[in-house]
C-alpha cells in the first residue's frame, strides 16, 4: 500500500512518504507531524472499524503512531510507511482485545455490545447495513484474532493474503480463523434482527 | 493504484476531523518527548510471577540451571522424584526422576522443548495458532493438543515416543520429512548409535522446527512472534509429504521402529522416488519465499521476477497459484500493466485450490477488466463471481464494476 508523495499542507512542498521518514529519522518533528496527519484517518478508521468503539480506538491509534515512530529505524522500505503503520495498528488492536478479553474473564470489566447504530452512516443501502449488523453483532463473541480477521476481510475488504500481511500471519492460519470466523457469520446472519 | 470498488469500510462512520486529529496528535508528541513505557506496568506483575514459578520450582524438586543452553532456555532437573510444571499455555510437563529437560522460553506461537535424558510425558493443551515440539537426540517430536512421552534412555541406548491421545509428527532435527506419524496408542523408538547427547536446537533457527501436524495443509510458518517491523514470514503453503510407510517388524539395528497401526512409518525405498519432488518443491519454495521477501522489502521488480520464474521452471507446482495471484497484484497495482495481471490471475484462477484465493483472484479480474474497458468480459467475469460467490467479501465491490455501457 505504497502511497505516491502528497502534499504538505503547511509547507506546501510536496514530499514523498519517503522523504518524511527519512526526515522523520533525524528527528524532525514536523517530518513525524506530517506522517500522523497524513495517515490518522487510515489509522483511526482501521482501529475503530476493528474495536466498533471511538475511545478505544484513539488509545490504539496513538499507542501505534509512537511505536511506529520510536522504531522507524527498522522500517526497510521508507516508501512503505503507509502498510507498515496499518500492520501496527492491527497488532495493537489485536493486542488491546485479547487483554480486554481477558479482563472480561478475569470479571474485572463487563462486555458491553457495539451498537451498530452508531458506526453506520446513513443513507448506507440496506444490504450493506444488513451486513454491517450481521458482522457487529458477532464481533464480542469472537476471540480477539478472528474478529480482527473477520473484520479486514468483510469490512476492510481485504484479499487474503493482504489479511495474512497485515495480521503477520501465514496464510493456512488466516484461512483457519477466517474459516470459523465466517462460519459463526453464517449461523448468525438467520437470527440478526433490527435491534 | 487501481480504485477499488465500494467496501463496507466507506459505510461505517469515523471522524476524521482536524479537531481529533490535533487532539491524538498532542497526545502522541507527549509520549514521543517523554516516552512512558507501558512494559513498565507490568513489570511489577511479571516479578510476581517469576518469583512465584521459582517458588512452585523449588517446592517440587526441581532444579532451574541458569544457561544449560543457548541463550533463553532453562533447564530442569528432577533427582529422585518426579515432578509436573504447568506451561502459560496450560500444557502440562511430566518429568520422570532422573530427568533433565530444556525448555526454551516460551511464545504464544511456540513451545520448545529439548529432551537431554529421562523421560518427559506431555500434555499438551489443543493450541491451533502455537506449535509444540520436543527435540531428542537428533529428532523432533511435533504435536498439537495431544497426551504423550518421550524417553531418551542411556542405558538402552534408545529413543522412544508413545502417544496415548491425539497425533504426533517425528522429523529428523532440521529436516522437513516426516520420519513418523503416530497415532493414539502408538509407540514409535529408534536405537541410537551413539550414547544420546543433548541436541538442544539452534534459536536462530527456529523456522525450521515448528509444524503444524494436524493442519491439512502443513503449513509451519506460525513459529515467529509477530513483528510487523519485520513484515509476515511466508505464507507459502508447504506441499504435504506424505510420510513415509513403515513395514511391521522392519527393525534394522539403527532404524526406526514403529509399533501399533500401520499409520507409523520409517524410511524405506520409496525415499529416492520422490528426492526430484523435493528437490522441486525445494526450488519453487525457494522461489515463492524470495518472491516474498523482495516485495515486503520494496524490491518489487524482483519480487516479480521471482514469481514468473516460479511460473515458468515449476508449472505445475502447488503454489503456482499463489505467485500467479501475486504476480497478477504487482502487475496490477504496481506495474500498471493490467493486460498482464489479466493473465497471470486467470492463471491463477484456473489453477489455485484455496476458494478465498480464487475469489480474491476473481474479484481482481472482474476490475482489471473494468480497468481495461472491456466490457463484455468484465460484465461475464463479474457474473461468474456473483454467482460462485453471492455473500461474497467483494460482493459489493464486484456487483457495481462494469454498469455502464
Amino acid at each position: 500500500m505504497a502511497e505516491p508523495a502528497r502534499i504538505n499542507s503547511q509547507s506546501g512542498v510536496t514530499q514523498s512518504d519517503a522523504a518524511l521518514v527519512v526526515a522523520a529519522r533525524a528527528g524532525d518533528t514536523s517530518a513525524r507531524e506530517a506522517l500522523f496527519r497524513r495517515y490518522m484517518p487510515v489509522a483511526i478508521g482501521l482501529s475503530q472499524r476493528i474495536l466498533g468503539r471511538q475511545g478505544e480506538a484513539e488509545d490504539v491509534v496513538q499507542d501505534a503512531f509512537v511505536e511506529a515512530f520510536e522504531r522507524l529505524d527498522r522500517l526497510d522500505n521508507p516508501q512503505a510507511f503507509a502498510a507498515w503503520l496499518r500492520s501496527i495498528v492491527v497488532h495493537r488492536v489485536s493486542k488491546h482485545l485479547r487483554r480486554q478479553q481477558l479482563l472480561v474473564r478475569l470479571g474485572m470489566r463487563t462486555r458491553a455490545p457495539i451498537d451498530p447504530d452508531t458506526l453506520i452512516a446513513r443513507g448506507a443501502p440496506a444490504d450493506v447495513v444488513q451486513e454491517l449488523r450481521a458482522v457487529y453483532g458477532l464481533l464480542e463473541r469472537l476471540p480477539a484474532e478472528q474478529r480482527v480477521a473477520l473484520v479486514l476481510r468483510r469490512v476492510e475488504g481485504l484479499e487474503l493474503t493482504e489479511i495474512a500481511t497485515q495480521m503477520d500471519l501465514s496464510l493456512a492460519t488466516v484461512k483457519r480463523r477466517l474459516a470459523a470466523a465466517e462460519a459463526r457469520l453464517g449461523r448468525a446472519r438467520p437470527g440478526v434482527h433490527e435491534p | 493504484m487501481t480504485t477499488p470498488g465500494p467496501r463496507l469500510s466507506e459505510y461505517v462512520v469515523v471522524d476524521t476531523s482536524s479537531a481529533r486529529a490535533d487532539r491524538l496528535w498532542r497526545g502522541v508528541r507527549e509520549r514521543l518527548e517523554a516516552p512512558v513505557r507501558p512494559a513498565r506496568r507490568w513489570a511489577l506483575p511479571r516479578l510476581a510471577l517469576l518469583a512465584l514459578c521459582g517458588a512452585l520450582a523449588f517446592a517440587v524438586g526441581l532444579k532451574v540451571a541458569q544457561r544449560p543452553f543457548q541463550a533463553g532456555w532453562a533447564k530442569l532437573e528432577t533427582a529422585a522424584g518426579e515432578a509436573t510444571v504447568r506451561l502459560q499455555d496450560g500444557s502440562a510437563l511430566t518429568l520422570a526422576p532422573k530427568t533433565s529437560l530444556g525448555v526454551r522460553e516460551p511464545s504464544p506461537r511456540q513451545v520448545e522443548l529439548a529432551l537431554e535424558l529421562g523421560r518427559v510425558q506431555c500434555d499438551v493443551t489443543p493450541r491451533p495458532e502455537r506449535s509444540f515440539s520436543v527435540h531428542a537426540a537428533g529428532h523432533q517430536v511435533l504435536v498439537k493438543g495431544t497426551r504423550f512421552s518421550v524417553d531418551l534412555s542411556r542405558e538402552r541406548n534408545e529413543l522412544a515416543v508413545e502417544v496415548q491421545s491425539g497425533q504426533v509428527e517425528i522429523r529428523r532435527a532440521g529436516g522437513e520429512a516426516s520420519e513418523a506419524l503416530l497415532g493414539a496408542g502408538q509407540r514409535w523408538s529408534v536405537r541410537l548409535e551413539a550414547p544420546a547427547a543433548p541436541a538442544p536446537p539452534d534459536p536462530t533457527s527456529s523456522d525450521s522446527t515448528s509444524s503444524d501436524s494436524t493442519s491439512s495443509d502443513s503449513v509451519s510458518s506460525d513459529s515467529v512472534p509477530p513483528d510487523p517491523v519485520q513484515g509476515p514470514r511466508s505464507n507459502v503453503p508447504e506441499p504435504s509429504v506424505p510420510p513415509r510407510e513403515l513395514a511391521a517388524g522392519d527393525a534394522s539395528a539403527a532404524a526406526p521402529r514403529a509399533h501399533g497401526s500401520p499409520a507409523a512409518s520409517s524410511p524405506g525405498s520409496r525415499e529416492r522416488g520422490a528426492e526430484p519432488r523435493r528437490h522441486a518443491e525445494t526450488g519453487a519454495r525457494s522461489l515463492l519465499d524470495r518472491g516474498n521477501a523482495a516485495r515486503r522489502a520494496g524490491d518489487l521488480a524482483g519480487a516479480a521476477q521471482a514469481y514468473e520464474q516460479l511460473l515458468r521452471e515449476y508449472p505445475s507446482d502447488a503454489r503456482v497459484g499463489l505467485a500467479a495471484f501475486e504476480l497478477g497484484r504487482l502487475r496490477m497495482d504496481q506495474f500498471q500493466d493490467v493486460p498482464g495481471a489479466v493473465s497471470a490471475l486467470t492463471l491463477a484462477i484456473r489453477v489455485v485450490s484455496d476458494a478465498g484465493l480464487r475469489e480474491d483472484a476473481t474479484a481482481r479480474l472482474v476490475r482489471a477488466f473494468e480497468i481495461l474497458k472491456d466490457g463484455p468480459r468484465c460484465r461475464a467475469a463479474r457474473e461468474q463471481y456473483l454467482e460462485a460467490y453471492p455473500t461474497g467479501t467483494h460482493v459489493v465491490s464486484v456487483a457495481s464494476a462494469c454498469t455502464e455501457k
